[in-house]
């Protein structure tokens, strides 16, 4: 009886240790949190049992968890956003968030049976973090794919994928940027609403298929 | 457009020595710099004219090329698609291997030339890549980039009928390129044409739904196509390999890329991106 209790308190004194140890321990690194998510969203997308839709939720939940969207719409649109009001910019993050979880979306079956692996990280100017990844099979076999990590909050989250050096906030910047000098943010924001229409019916079409 | 392209002088992968390339080097960048290079308004001063060339080859696309592919993509399974475009790669191994070396990247250079031997053997004619499943990958370096390692700036961006984008200086470097490969010098002039067609055409029907969704998607795909290209070719000049372990270069684009909290100092000036 003695003994129980003694093993009893020492598995407590352990388990309060490694307790408090936790919040201590340094947050997880942009490499973990890249390889974590990778590894997450590969195994879903290969999981061809579960219909594609539901996979393609899941898939879009996991990226809305690493991806700092508030930062990529900024970078995207870049000087203009000082003159987007509250209200615009909100409404961007969350179309472009839509636009986003479109377009790979509508990708998906393309990229079974492909797998991801994380080859490196480099350090960037200001804390950034680069976590470079390599991609294995299907018909972009050995492509670079890096991710630019930013950890404002002390947690490291995508601000940009740049895959053979083609950067997705660059691609966007330069497209965009003609738009809003034009028409500004409101017409920006109205050829995002028309796009996301546009791909929503493609889905929808193609589900039916 | 990223501001990367401002006419700086091209970012050399390692100090360029030797006198012969250095004259080389000087020569095609007076010609190259000198008519075309300076250019004031960013990297694309001929847009007018490179948009009707882009609308051109769109059109071609839609009404011929794109058909045809489909057609090809239709009757050829998808291993034979791989095949054929392994084998116009193991073809152009030469040429790999020619500015490889041009670019002063000896191992890699050395390491064509076993692609070539082992694709050519054992990989059926370069059918199956075989070299690559043995942890040989291809590193394909063309005389634009040659060029570029040489310190000769890209000059203006052109987009060239068929063919698709490019600049001044990768348009040389496709020509230079085109006399350089291997059945150049055994077959009747029309065969490396018909080649080279079918070679982009296989391409084309690798990447069918790729483009046609990129097409899509696109604001406006004139200039999605000239950010990819221009982002690609610089990445390819200048990048580190991954796993290297290389500290990331020091790169202006990023700074305007990532910080936006430069822009407070010259607030109400125009972009000049």
């Amino acid at each position: 009886m003695k003994r129980t209790g003694s093993w009893v308190i020492g598995v407590a004194v352990i388990a309060l240790l490694l307790g408090a140890k936790e919040p201590a321990a340094p947050e997880k690194g942009a490499r973990a949190v890249v390889e974590g998510a990778l590894g997450e969203i590969i195994g879903i997308l290969n999981d061809t049992g579960v219909p594609e839709d539901a996979r393609r939720d899941q898939i879009a939940e996991i990226a809305y968890q690493h991806f700092d969207f508030d930062t990529m719409s900024k970078l995207v649109i870049a000087r203009p956003w000082k003159k987007f009001t509250s209200q615009q910019r909100d409404q961007f993050i969350a179309s472009f968030k839509t636009h986003l979880a479109r377009s790979y979306g509508r990708r998906l079956s393309r990229y079974e049976g492909v797998n991801v692996k994380v080859v490196g990280e480099i350090a960037e100017q200001r804390g950034d973090v680069t976590v470079q990844s390599q991609v294995v099979g299907g018909q972009f076999d050995g492509a670079e794919m890096n991710y630019r990590m930013r950890s404002s909050t002390g947690k490291w989250l995508v601000i940009d994928v740049v895959i053979e050096g083609v950067s997705l906030v660059s691609n966007f910047r330069s497209q965009f940027k003609p738009i809003v000098t034009e028409g500004g943010a409101p017409e920006l924001l109205r050829r995002l609403e028309d796009k996301n229409d546009v791909l929503q019916q493609e889905l929808a079409a193609e589900q039916e298929e | 457009m990223g501001s990367r392209s401002k006419s700086h002088p091209g970012r050399p992968k390692r100090s360029a020595a030797g006198r012969p390339r250095a004259a080389l080097a000087a020569l095609v960048a007076l010609w190259g710099g000198a008519s075309f290079g300076c250019a004031s308004s960013g990297p694309d001063p001929w847009e007018g004219f490179n948009r009707g060339i882009f609308a051109f080859n769109e059109t071609a696309d839609q009404y011929v090329i794109e058909p045809v592919a489909k057609g090809w993509d239709f009757v050829l399974p998808e291993v034979v698609q791989t095949a054929i475009d392994n084998a116009f790669d193991n073809v152009k191994a030469p040429v790999y291997v020619a500015n490889n070396f041009l670019q002063g990247e000896f191992e890699e250079g050395y390491l064509q030339i076993w692609r070539f031997v082992l694709n050519s053997s054992l990989g059926i004619g370069g059918l199956v890549d075989v070299a690559d499943m043995a942890g040989w990958p291809d590193h394909p370096e063309d005389f634009g980039l040659t060029l570029g390692t040489w310190g000769v700036p890209h000059g203006p961006y052109l987009v060239l009928p068929v063919f698709g984008a490019s600049s001044v200086r990768d348009t040389v470097g496709l020509g230079v390129d085109a006399m350089g490969s291997a059945y150049s010098y055994f077959v009747p002039v029309y065969a490396p044409i018909v080649a080279r067609a079918t070679e982009l055409l296989n391409r084309r029907a690798i990447f069918l739904e790729e483009i046609a969704q990129a097409r899509e998607e696109a604001f406006d795909f004139y200039v999605f196509v000239r950010n990819a290209y221009l982002q690609n070719r610089e990445y390819r000049l200048t990048g580190i390999e991954p796993g290297s372990g290389a500290p990331a270069p020091a790169s202006e684009s990023d700074e305007d890329l990532y910080y936006l909290d430069e822009y407070d100092e010259y607030d109400e000036g125009e972009d000049e991106q």
